[in-house]
C-alpha cells in the first residue's frame, strides 16, 4: 500500500474493486447517502464502517477495549494519539488483535454487494475474465450483436452532431438577414434624407435668388453711394455665381446643411472669377475655416452622432401612433421628417462650439493661503451675481457684469461673509433674489441674506457633515439637505426644525429637488445609486437608478425629466426619470476621488476633471464637445506639480453659454463656448 | 482513491445536508464558511457568526481549525483573528467524530462551558473569572454589535469600498490632512 507523504502518515488504502459506486459516489453530491445506497446497505450495515474512513472496514483488528477499525486507520491513528477513537481508552500498538472471523465475513459481504449492485454487462465481462463457459456459435452472435449496437451509437451521434451544425447555420443567417435588413432601413432613412435635404437646400437658393434680385434693383437706383453700390454689386454677383454653381455644390452657406452621411458639400470655389472681391473671399474663406472646423467636429464624434441620427429615426418610425407628431411627421416645417430635424438640431448645436474661450478670471483667496478649494460656485436667481463658496470658510458675492467688463486682476466682492466651518455647498433662492443657503463641514444648514450679510436659519440637525443643499424652484420656502449622517433633511424658511426626514444606508453627497415639482427629490448616495424619491411618501423611492460604479458625487436635472449624475467612476450618467432607464453615458473626464463639480442647462452638460480641465459634454453625445484646461498662470505655481490640482465647481449661466469653473488652487474663470 | 479524501468529502457533503449554510472558499474542499447560531441558553443566545473551518491534510487524524470571522468574546478565542484555541480542539478532538460534531456539539459545548486555564483571550478570561456579571454583559454587547446576521451577510469589498469613497472624497474637499490641522488652529 502506498502512503502519502504529507504531514502525518495518512494511510493510502488501495480502493476496492467497487468501480461503479466509487465512481458514482465520486460523481453525485450526497455522497454519504448515495454510498449506502449503492452499496445496497441496509441501516444495520453502518456497523459493518470503520469509524474513522467511514468504509467497510478492511483487514479488521479489534482493540483491547473492544473497537474494532481497519487495521491502517488505527495504526495511523496510533501515530498522533495514544487513545481509542471510541471511547478514549489508553491503547497502544500492542493493544490491537487482528479479528480472523469479522473479516471473513466483511468480505463475504463486501463480495455479495459487487455482484448485487453490479450491472448485467459488468456481471457478464467479470463472468468472462473469471474464465466462464461460452461457445463459439454463441460468441458470434454476441460479436454480431455488439456490432450492431455500435453502428447503431455511431449512426445517433452522427446525427445529433449534424443537427447542432444545421442549428447553427440557420441561427447564423437569421442572424445576418436581420443584419442586413436593419442595414437597408438605415440606408432607406438616409436616402430619404438625403432627398429632403437636397429639396430644402434648392428652395434655399431660389428664396436667395429673389433675394439677390431685389439687392440688384435696389442698387441700379441711382440714390445710392459709390461704395454702397459696388459693395452690392460685388455680393449679388458673387451670389448669382454662386446661385450657378448650385449643382457643383458651393460651400457658402452650406454648412447647416450638410448631408447626414457627413460627407461635406464644401469644396473650394470652383468658379475663380477674376473679380473675386476681396471682401466677398474673406467671407468665404471665414466660412470655409468654419466648416472645416466643424466638419473635423463630426468627423471625431461621427459615431456617436451617427448612433444619434439613427436611434431619432427609427425610434419616430417605429411609433406610428405618436400622437399629433405623426401627422405633422411628413410635412415638417423644412420638409424633413421629425427625426431628421430633431437631429438637425442636435447636429448644430453640436457643433456649433468647438472650443472654450477665458473672458475673465479671478483667483479667490489670498496667495499665501494655501486651502483655497472652491467647492461651489452659483448664479443667483437673475443670473447677475454669482456667489463662491469653500474651504476658506468664507462666501463671497461677486457682480458678473463688473468681473467680466473690469480689466483689474484682482476682483472685490461684492460681498462677503465669514462662516465658522468649510463650506460644501451652496443654493441661491430662485424666488427671493438676496437669500442664498449653505451647508458646511459640521452639519449645519444656513440661510442667508446677502443684503444684511446676516444669517436668518440655522438648521443644526445633522449629526455630521451636510455636503449639499438646494432650495426648490417652485415651492422657494423649501429646501433639501444631505449628509454623511446618511439622512436627507427637508427644511421650511418659517420653521425651525425639519419638515421630513429621510433614513438612508449610505453617505448623502448631493441632493436636488426636480425643477418641476416641490415633492421629487434626486438624491446622490455613496452606495453607487441615484435615489429618485416623492417626498408624499418617503418610505421606499420611486426608483432607484443604479449604474454607477462607485460614490455619486452629484445630480442635476436639465429639465423635469432628464436628470444628469457625475461619480467618481469617471462618467457622467444621463437619466429619463419618467421612463426610469438610463439614457447615455458621458466619459472623457478624470475624476477617481473628489468633487469635481457638475452644472447643466438644457443643452450642455459641464463638469470639472482630475487633470485640471473643464469639460463641456452635449447632452445627446456622449463624448465631450470640448475642454479647457486652468495653467497655472503664476511661476511659482509652474514647479509644483500641476496635475495635483482639478477643478471644484462649475455653473452654466442658465441658457447660456457662459460658464463659471473654479479650481481647488481657488483660481475662477468664467468661460465662453465659442466656434 | 484514498479513504482520508474520501472521508473529508464525505463529511462536507453531511454537513450541507444537516441544513447548514456552507460557503466553500476557493472551490477546494478544504476550507469553507459556516453559518453558526449561538446555541440557546448559552450567552451567545440570538449571535450569528460566520466560522471558517480549514481542514488540515491529516484529517480526520487532526482537528479542523476552527476561527470565528466576525468577533466574539470569548476566554478561548482571540479577539483579533478570531481563532479558536487549538489545543482546546485537540484535546477533545477524535477521528470518529465529524464536521456535523463540531458544529452541534463542540462548538455550543465550549461557547457554553469556556476553558479559562488556556485562554487566548486573557481579557476575556480573567473578566469570567472576576466578575461574572461585566462579562456576561461584555458577551452580550459584542453580540449585539458584532454577529447580526447583517455584519454577515454581503461581501466585505462593499463594506471597505464605502468607507474609501467616503475618506477620498472628504480629502479632495480639505485638500489633505495637513490642511485640516491648519484649518482648525486658526480661531
Amino acid at each position: 500500500m502506498e502512503e502519502s507523504s504529507t504531514g502525518a502518515v495518512v494511510p493510502a488504502v488501495k480502493a476496492e474493486v467497487r468501480p461503479s459506486s466509487d465512481v458514482t459516489a465520486l460523481e453525485s453530491s450526497g455522497a454519504a447517502a448515495k454510498e449506502t445506497a449503492d452499496l445496497g446497505l441496509p441501516e444495520l450495515d453502518k456497523d459493518l464502517l470503520c469509524p474513522i474512513c467511514m468504509q467497510i472496514i478492511k483487514d479488521a483488528f479489534v482493540t483491547a477495549c473492544g473497537h474494532s477499525f481497519c487495521y491502517m486507520c488505527i495504526i495511523t491513528h496510533l501515530h498522533n494519539k495514544n487513545d481509542c477513537p471510541c471511547c478514549g481508552h489508553y491503547l497502544t500498538n500492542n493493544q490491537l488483535f487482528p479479528n480472523f472471523l469479522l473479516d471473513k465475513l466483511l468480505k463475504r459481504t463486501s463480495a455479495c454487494q459487487i455482484s448485487k449492485t453490479a450491472s448485467p454487462v459488468e456481471q457478464f465481462r467479470q463472468s468472462l475474465q473469471q474464465g466462464c463457459e461460452v461457445s463459439i456459435k454463441e460468441l458470434d452472435t454476441l460479436l454480431l450483436l455488439l456490432a450492431e449496437k455500435k453502428r447503431r451509437l455511431e449512426q445517433e451521434e452522427a446525427e445529433r452532431n449534424m443537427q447542432i451544425l444545421l442549428n447553427f447555420l440557420h441561427c447564423l443567417r437569421k442572424q445576418k438577414v436581420d443584419e442586413l435588413n436593419e442595414i437597408q432601413t438605415d440606408l432607406q432613412y438616409s436616402k430619404e434624407d438625403i432627398n429632403a435635404v437636397e429639396r430644402h437646400r434648392i428652395e434655399l437658393y431660389r428664396a436667395r435668388d429673389r433675394y439677390s434680385v431685389k439687392l440688384r434693383m435696389l442698387a441700379d437706383d441711382p440714390t445710392a453711394t459709390k461704395s454702397g453700390h459696388s459693395f452690392i454689386d460685388k455680393n449679388s454677383s458673387g451670389l448669382i455665381s454662386s446661385s450657378r454653381n448650385v449643382q457643383g455644390g458651393m460651400g457658402m452657406g452650406n454648412f447647416q446643411y450638410k448631408k447626414v452621411d457627413g460627407r461635406s458639400q464644401i469644396s473650394a470655389p470652383v468658379s475663380q472669377r477674376k473679380d473675386s472681391f476681396s471682401g466677398l473671399e474673406s467671407q468665404h474663406m471665414s466660412q470655409l475655416g468654419l466648416a472645416v472646423v466643424r466638419k473635423k467636429c463630426v468627423h471625431a464624434q461621427f459615431n456617436d452622432l451617427q448612433e444619434c441620427y439613427l436611434q431619432k429615426r427609427r425610434q419616430l418610425a417605429n411609433q406610428p401612433h405618436k400622437q399629433e407628431e405623426r401627422d405633422t411627421n411628413v410635412i415638417h416645417r423644412e420638409g424633413y421628417n421629425a427625426g431628421l430635424a430633431d437631429f438637425q438640431s442636435v447636429l448644430t448645436t453640436f457643433t456649433r462650439y468647438s472650443r472654450l474661450r477665458v473672458i475673465a478670471e479671478l483667483r479667490h483667496g489670498d496667495l499665501s493661503h494655501s486651502a483655497n478649494i472652491v467647492s461651489s460656485i452659483e448664479f443667483d436667481r437673475d443670473d447677475e451675481l454669482f456667489a463662491t463658496a469653500g474651504v476658506s470658510r468664507c462666501i463671497k458675492v461677486f457682480d458678473f457684469s463688473s468681473v467680466v467688463n473690469e480689466p483689474a486682476n484682482i476682483h472685490c466682492p461684492v460681498v462677503e461673509m465669514s462662516t465658522r466651518s468649510k463650506l460644501s455647498c451652496l443654493s441661491w433662492n430662485k424666488y427671493t433674489k438676496n437669500h442664498i443657503a449653505s451647508s458646511d463641514y459640521e452639519g449645519i444648514v444656513t440661510v442667508w441674506d446677502v443684503t444684511t450679510q446676516q444669517s436668518f436659519m440655522e438648521y443644526e440637525e445633522h449629526e455630521k457633515r451636510a455636503w449639499s443643499v438646494d432650495f426648490s424652484r417652485t415651492e422657494p420656502s423649501m429646501l433639501v439637505s444631505g449628509s454623511d449622517d446618511c439622512k436627507v433633511k427637508v427644511w421650511c424658511t418659517n420653521q425651525e426644525a425639519s419638515v421630513l426626514n429621510i433614513d438612508m444606508k449610505a453617505n448623502i453627497c448631493c441632493v436636488k429637488y426636480n425643477p418641476g415639482s416641490s415633492i421629487h427629490v434626486a438624491v446622490g448616495s455613496a452606495d453607487h445609486h441615484v435615489h429618485y424619491y416623492d417626498l408624499r411618501n418617503t418610505s421606499q423611492p420611486l426608483h432607484v437608478f443604479g449604474g454607477h460604479r462607485k460614490t455619486v458625487s452629484y445630480v442635476k436635472f436639465l429639465s423635469n425629466n432628464e436628470l444628469a449624475s457625475a461619480s467618481t467612476d469617471s462618467t457622467l450618467r444621463l437619466w429619463d426619470v419618467r421612463e426610469n432607464l438610463l439614457v447615455r453615458t458621458f466619459r472623457g473626464h478624470t475624476n477617481e476621488k473628489n468633487f469635481v463639480g457638475l452644472t447643466v442647462n438644457s443643452g450642455y452638460i459641464a463638469c470639472g476633471s482630475e487633470t485640471n480641465e473643464a469639460f463641456v459634454y452635449h447632452k445627446e453625445i456622449s463624448k465631450p464637445v470640448t475642454w479647457h484646461r486652468f495653467g497655472s498662470p503664476d511661476l511659482d505655481d509652474a514647479e509644483e506639480d500641476a496635475s495635483s490640482y482639478f477643478i471644484s465647481a462649475v455653473c452654466w449661466k442658465s441658457d447660456n453659454p457662459t460658464m463659471l469653473a473654479a479650481n481647488s488652487q481657488g483660481t475662477i474663470k468664467v468661460l465662453v463656448l465659442a466656434a | 482513491m484514498s479513504s482520508p479524501s474520501k472521508r473529508r468529502d464525505m463529511d462536507v457533503m453531511k454537513l450541507m445536508m444537516s441544513d447548514y449554510a456552507v460557503e466553500p472558499i476557493n472551490d477546494g474542499i478544504s476550507e469553507f464558511n459556516v453559518e453558526f447560531h449561538g446555541p440557546k441558553e448559552s450567552l451567545y443566545e440570538g449571535g450569528v457568526w460566520k466560522v471558517r473551518v480549514e481542514l488540515p491534510d491529516a484529517y480526520p487524524y487532526k482537528s479542523p481549525s476552527i476561527g470565528f470571522l466576525n468577533k466574539i468574546f470569548h476566554p478561548n478565542v482571540d479577539e483579533l483573528s478570531g481563532s479558536v484555541c487549538l489545543d482546546v480542539i485537540n484535546q477533545s478532538w477524535s477521528p470518529m467524530f465529524d464536521l456535523l460534531n463540531v458544529f452541534e456539539v463542540f462548538l455550543p459545548q465550549l461557547l457554553l462551558y469556556p476553558n479559562p486555564s488556556d485562554p487566548l483571550n486573557g481579557d476575556a478570561a480573567s473578566l469570567m473569572m472576576k466578575d461574572q456579571k461585566q462579562y456576561e454583559q461584555k458577551v452580550k454587547e459584542y453580540c449585539e454589535r458584532y454577529a447580526k446576521k447583517e455584519n454577515i451577510t454581503g461581501t466585505l469589498t462593499e463594506e471597505s469600498d464605502e468607507e474609501i469613497t467616503d475618506e477620498d472624497i472628504s480629502d479632495g474637499r480639505s485638500a489633505s490632512s495637513d490642511d485640516d490641522v491648519a484649518g482648525h488652529a486658526d480661531p
